[in-house]
């Protein structure tokens, strides 16, 4: 296990206290991961010294703020050992990046007579627009069925890709279930069929080394908030030969190459994809929690996510009125449950007055509850800062719960 | 714990939530109003017959929280009988009590009105309410 009491001191959210005087357990960290110090201080230090618009201004502090930029870039792209530097592309986050490929590789090669495949574990954000690039371009929209736990199964893959399957879209770990995909496995299934392979990592980017090269897929994207990064920072990573052919989904400054009053052409990746002003300071001190992750060790972290999951999900099994989904097999710090006859809210507000906080709903995941047949859980989800005392204040909040409801 | 708590889940409001009064299908329904909040999925449908501005029959079904379904239940049961003006007047009640500006609320409208101390919970104690008062509008 790492060193808790260590870690939370370079964290000031946990000197803070709840309406009801409660100091924090955070349980919602793959919703967002808090911010350590350095962070708070690369955004400010950014803001203090560095402020410029980067790659336009002809003077010092113009240059010194691209070159922060840039290498945070570099430090994206070492954290992800990609080969090439403008394979890694700065946007708003998973969202804003999926959306990316949607829009600008979809726009451009799904027809009418297409697929798209998805898997029903998809959070919305790897569903919604595949399904509107699909209705745009006249493409079919295929949902993969699911294990009647939760998990993929790859032989239901198989089946499902044919010769007219452009794309699959697949979550590396599911936000809702945890469950981790064997994603180098899907992508030779997938390449074998002649598909490419857009795999949401929002949920691994913190959990374990990522090595994209090995994983060969063609897109991927994560977003900074939830590896201790800024909210508003996230990053595109697609193969080169891909982006150099990608249209860009926004145009404006920076992106363009040169502009013509009836024709304008464009910038090289990564360039293309990131018009107007970047989040420039969120980039950096995105660099810098990537520092800070290296600095604890992704090994190390995986290891903490699991032995507190494992723990989690043994207290969980041996309390009554606590169902569990999925499997604990393969899966990384997430936890889905709920407490017999009581709404996953009202359980989460209850939670929230003992200082625990916890997700509650369907986690932007409502094709993978209408499969399990439920409305919401109750999600727990680990990082760096918890500890085993905060599982079992977990365990005792839920008892509480069931009193206060009875 | 904050006293509040234990007054948001009393005893009346939870009864109310188990309570199975008016809680039953009506696809024949003149009137089906879909109340559906997209943050959590809780839904309910509300069916309504009238019989020309009064409430002949209300009945609801669907899936929520505690405070969403003692809600929505104690909406169903008060606007049986009565006429849109009536339930306009109820309505403008109802969100005097979440207020806190009511002068007279009744012991489960006040447990209602503490959800607003609860984080994102005041939507699911009007969530029926606003979805009813949308379809009065609308006629």
């Amino acid at each position: 296990m790492l060193d808790v009491s260590l870690i939370r001191k370079q964290f000031p959210i946990f000197s803070t206290v709840n309406d009801a005087g409660k100091p924090l357990v955070y349980l919602d960290n793959a919703a967002t991961t808090q911010k350590p110090w350095v962070v708070l201080e690369s955004l400010s230090n950014y803001y203090r010294t560095l402020n410029a618009n980067i790659h336009r201004g002809i003077y010092d502090l113009a240059d010194k703020s691209t070159k922060a930029y840039e290498q945070s870039r570099g430090k994206v792209a070492q954290f992800l050992k990609v080969e090439h530097l403008e394979e890694i592309i700065f946007c708003r986050g998973t969202t804003e990046a999926i959306n990316m490929v949607a829009h600008g590789w979809g726009m451009d090669h799904l027809n009418p007579g297409d697929e798209v495949l998805v898997t029903a574990m998809e959070h919305h954000a790897n569903f919604v627009p595949w399904q509107v690039a699909c209705e745009y371009s006249g493409a079919k929209f295929k949902v993969l069925p699911l294990n009647s736990d939760g998990s993929l199964n790859l032989e239901s893959l198989k089946e499902a890709l044919t010769p007219h399957t452009r794309m699959l879209a697949v979550t590396h770990i599911s936000n809702t279930l945890g469950c981790i995909n064997p994603i180098q496995e899907i992508v030779k299934i997938a390449h074998n069929n002649g598909t490419l392979v857009m795999v949401d990592g929002a949920q691994s980017v913190s959990f374990q080394e990522l090595n994209l090269q090995d994983l060969d897929c063609d897109f991927f994207a994560f977003s900074g908030h939830k590896i201790f990064g800024p909210m508003g920072v996230g990053v595109l990573y697609g193969k080169r030969e891909l982006l150099q052919e990608m249209s860009p989904y926004q145009q404006g400054g920076s992106m363009i190459y040169q502009v013509g009053e009836q024709k304008t052409t464009y910038k090289a990746p990564p360039h293309r994809f990131e018009a107007g002003t970047p989040p420039v300071a969120d980039a950096v001190a995105l660099g810098t929690a990537l520092d800070f992750v290296n600095g604890i060790g992704l090994a190390s972290i995986k290891d903490h996510h699991i032995q507190l999951r494992n723990y989690a999900w043994e207290r969980l099994t041996t309390t009554d009125h606590v169902q569990l989904l999925g499997s604990p097999n393969q899966s990384a710090g997430i936890i889905s449950f709920n407490v017999e006859n009581i709404h996953a809210h009202d359980v989460a507000t209850i939670l929230g007055e003992a200082g625990i906080a916890v997700r509650a709903g369907h986690h932007c995941t409502q094709p993978l509850m209408d499969h399990l047949g439920i409305s919401g859980t109750v999600r727990v989800s680990f990082s760096i800062y918890n500890d085993f005392n905060e599982v079992d204040q977990l365990i005792d909040a839920l008892v509480t719960t069931r009193k206060i409801m009875a | 714990m904050r006293p509040e708590l234990k007054a948001l889940y009393q005893k009346i409001l939870l009864d109310r939530a188990k309570s199975t009064l008016g809680f039953e299908k009506g696809p024949e329904a003149q009137h089906i109003i879909e109340a559906y909040n997209p943050v959590c999925g809780d839904q309910f449908k509300l069916f309504l017959d009238l019989d020309t501005d009064k409430v002949d029959h209300a009945s609801y079904h669907g899936y929520g929280c505690a405070i969403s379904k003692a809600s929505t239940s104690l909406l169903i049961e008060s606007i049986q009988g009565k006429n849109l003006d009536e339930c306009r007047k109820l309505i403008d009640f109802f969100k005097q009590c979440m207020s806190g500006m009511a002068t007279n609320p009744g012991e489960i409208y006040q447990a209602l009105a503490l959800s607003k101390e609860f984080p994102g919970r005041q939507q699911c104690a009007v969530l029926s309410w606003q979805a009813f008062e949308n379809f009065i509008d609308g006629l």
